[in-house]
Parts: structure tokens; C-alpha cells; sequence
């Protein structure tokens, strides 16, 4: 004991190392008899000085503490209190998000499905995608070029696509000359493609 | 760890939430501050209230407290603007009304300002300085010399080891020694 009164002198005199004051004010807020004990020294340096008040008021600290605790307290429940309010207010505006959320989702899936390959016969599609120009070389397809992009080779994949058996002569034949017929009409109507808002590039994703 | 440093470990504390930091800064501070408010308040009980209520004021804003000044001055800032505010709500002003709040520390004030004090409040006080200066007076002089030196002329260890030509440690034990000596005689009247 007589140890710890002598470490409590040396922390009121702040002569204790940095270690020592903190492991010091740990044993002080743990002890209310170690609080009391500094209260009485640093007293009696104020007595020595006339520094102390001709009004002592022993229970000041503890009222003033007691009101921190009130407060504290008060404040603790006007917390939870605007938590539960923040969360009764925000509670409907969660459910419409989440509701808006679902139904951004359905909508979505919905596309997707109506679009999904094989969806109904006749449905085929030009597939439009970034491709190289023809062969340059080639005269009889630079014409075509001028107006419609023939793919040469296709990097993106087409999934959309139905057309079976695409690798065959016959049908390959048969779509060139369709595009073939599309482009001179579109030409006979001055130069303007048959999708002016967009660009033929090809039928299949490996052409 | 100087006292810099130790107010600015125990605000480290109250603003980690620690509130019995907070007991240890109301203790060493409470009646530097009621002694300051005193200068601008002459009711006692009111300085009371309004040094209890800065000291609840400092608790609330020690959150936005950064350490760019000391806590001391920061504190009794804070005690000066509520004994004003005080007295401006009471649409009353005191006499020492128009003392600077960083003066009012060494500002003596006028005598008179007491006088509402009242006789039972004042048996305490007075009654803890007799108490204490008799067992000053009966303390052998070396502990008498180390704790004079220490607490009326503010040496540190060193200047004390110096003046009584003594080791660092005897001071130590020296200062101790007197202080629990006068308290032994001192907290009777406490409890």
C-alpha cells in the first residue's frame, strides 16, 4: 500500500515515467480509495498555496459525475429512440427499393428469355457485329462492300443464331445472293441500306 | 510524463470513454475552477452550480477537443463563458464582469465578493487549513523543507535534490512521506 501512495505522490507530481502514470491512473480509476487519496494530496498543495476555495463543496466531483452519467444515459436513449425511428421511417422506402429491385430483374429476364435461340421458327436474324471489310482484293465484293460489310471472319460470338448446317455450299450460296439482293435494292433506292439506322455485317458468327 | 502530458493521457481516456479519466480531471481541476468562477460570481453555492456545469460543458465538447492548446486553459475557457452566460441570462452584471478570460486565472478579484458566503461554509475550508499547516508545522524539517520546496515554490525533484543536497530518490521518499503524513490528520475531515 505504502507503495502505491508513493507511486500516487509521483504521478501528482508527474515525476512517474509515461509507463508508469498510465499503469498508475489504471490502478487510481479502478480504486476509489486511490481517487480519494489524490484528491486529499492534491489538496494539500492547494491549502500550501491559498489556492483553495473558501466554499469546499466534498461532493462536487461525484455530482458532477453523477449528471455526466444522467446525461450519458439520456443520451444513450434518444439514441436507440432516433435508431428505431430512423428505421420505422426508412422501413416502407426499403420494402419499394427491394420491390423496384425484383421488378428491374423480372423485366431484364424477360428480354433475355424472349430473345433465347429457337424461340419460334422464322426467327432468324442478321447478327450485327464489328467486322473486317471483304476481302479488298476481290473485285465483285468491293461493290458490295460499299454498302454492306461482308464478314470475313467473325470474332464475336453469335448466339443468337439457328441456322443449322451453315457450312454448307448450298446455303452460304443462298445467303450471299440474299444479301447480294438487298444490297442492289438498297442502292436502287438511292444508295440508302435497307437499315439506315444500322449496319448489315453478317448472317453468321463463324463467316 | 509532465502535466501536459498526463491531462493529455487522461482526455485521451474520456474521449476513448473513459469517464472515471473524467473524475480524476474534475478532481485535480474543481477548485481551481470554483476559484475562478468566484471572480465572476460572489454567490458561493452559485459557483457551485456553475463550475459543476462547466465541467459538464467540457465533458460534452471534449470530443472536438485536439490538443492544440493546454487542457487547463481550454477548461477554464470554458468556466469563464458559462459564469458570463450566466450572468448575462441573470441580466446581471458582476463587478469583475470585465476580466479577461486569460487573466482571470491570476486575477485577485476584491475581497468583498465573499462576503454571502456563509459562516458554515466557511468552517470547512477553514478548518482544512488549520488541519493542514498544524501538521506542516509538526513534521520534522527535512520533510517539511521537500514538500514546501515541492508545492509552494514548484521545484521539480532535481532542483530539490540540488537545494537540500540530498539524492533524487530521498526527495521522493521525503515528499511522500510528508504528504501522507498531513493526510493522515486531513482525512477525518473529508470523510
Amino acid at each position: 500500500m505504502s507503495e502505491q501512495q508513493d507511486k500516487l505522490s509521483l504521478l501528482l507530481d508527474e515525476f512517474a515515467d509515461d509507463e508508469q502514470s498510465r499503469r498508475m491512473l489504471d490502478e487510481v480509476e479502478a480504486d476509489v480509495n486511490l481517487q480519494y487519496r489524490l484528491r486529499r494530496y492534491a489538496m494539500i498543495g492547494q491549502v500550501m498555496r491559498h489556492e483553495l476555495p473558501k466554499h469546499i463543496a466534498s461532493d462536487f466531483s461525484a455530482n458532477v459525475m453523477a449528471q455526466i452519467n444522467s446525461i450519458s444515459h439520456t443520451a444513450k436513449l434518444v439514441a436507440d429512440r432516433r435508431s428505431l425511428w430512423t428505421w420505422s421511417k426508412m422501413k416502407p422506402i426499403a420494402g419499394l427499393a427491394i420491390a423496384a429491385s425484383v421488378a428491374v430483374v423480372s423485366i431484364t429476364l424477360w428480354q433475355t428469355v424472349n430473345v433465347d435461340p429457337g424461340s419460334g421458327p422464322g426467327s432468324e436474324q442478321v447478327v450485327i457485329v464489328d467486322q473486317q471489310i471483304v476481302d479488298q482484293n476481290n473485285a465483285d465484293q468491293q461493290k458490295i462492300a460499299r454498302y454492306v460489310r461482308l464478314p470475313v471472319q467473325t470474332s464475336a460470338v453469335t448466339v443468337g443464331m439457328r441456322w443449322k448446317n451453315n457450312n454448307t455450299p448450298a446455303l452460304q450460296q443462298k445467303l450471299n445472293a440474299y444479301l447480294v439482293n438487298h444490297t442492289e435494292y438498297s442502292n436502287s433506292i438511292q444508295g440508302m441500306s435497307l437499315i439506315p439506322q444500322a449496319r448489315v455485317a453478317g448472317y453468321d458468327a463463324q463467316q | 510524463m509532465g502535466t501536459n502530458l498526463l491531462d493529455a493521457e487522461l482526455v485521451k481516456r474520456v474521449q476513448a470513454g473513459d469517464k472515471a479519466a473524467f473524475d480524476i480531471l474534475v478532481q485535480k481541476y474543481q477548485h481551481k475552477v470554483v476559484n475562478l468562477i468566484a471572480r465572476f460570481v460572489s454567490d458561493q453555492t452559485e459557483c457551485h452550480d456553475i463550475a459543476q456545469d462547466a465541467f459538464i460543458k467540457a465533458y460534452r465538447a471534449i470530443g472536438n477537443f485536439r490538443g492544440d492548446s493546454q487542457f487547463y486553459t481550454w477548461l477554464y475557457r470554458i468556466a469563464a463563458n458559462t459564469a458570463k452566460n450566466h450572468l448575462a441570462s441573470r441580466a446581471r452584471k458582476s463587478p469583475n464582469y470585465t476580466v479577461d478570460v486569460d487573466d482571470a486565472e491570476h486575477y485577485q478579484g476584491e475581497s468583498g465578493l465573499k462576503e454571502n458566503t456563509t459562516p458554515e461554509n466557511l468552517l470547512l475550508a477553514d478548518e482544512i487549513e488549520k488541519t493542514v499547516f498544524r501538521a506542516i508545522d509538526d513534521l520534522p524539517d527535512d520533510l517539511k523543507s521537500a514538500i514546501t520546496l515541492r508545492e509552494i515554490e514548484g521545484l521539480s525533484y532535481e532542483e530539490i535534490a540540488e537545494v537540500m543536497d540530498c539524492p533524487i530518490g530521498t526527495v521522493r521518499s521525503r515528499i511522500f512521506r510528508a504528504r501522507d503524513a498531513i493526510d493522515k490528520e486531513l482525512r477525518p475531515l473529508l470523510e
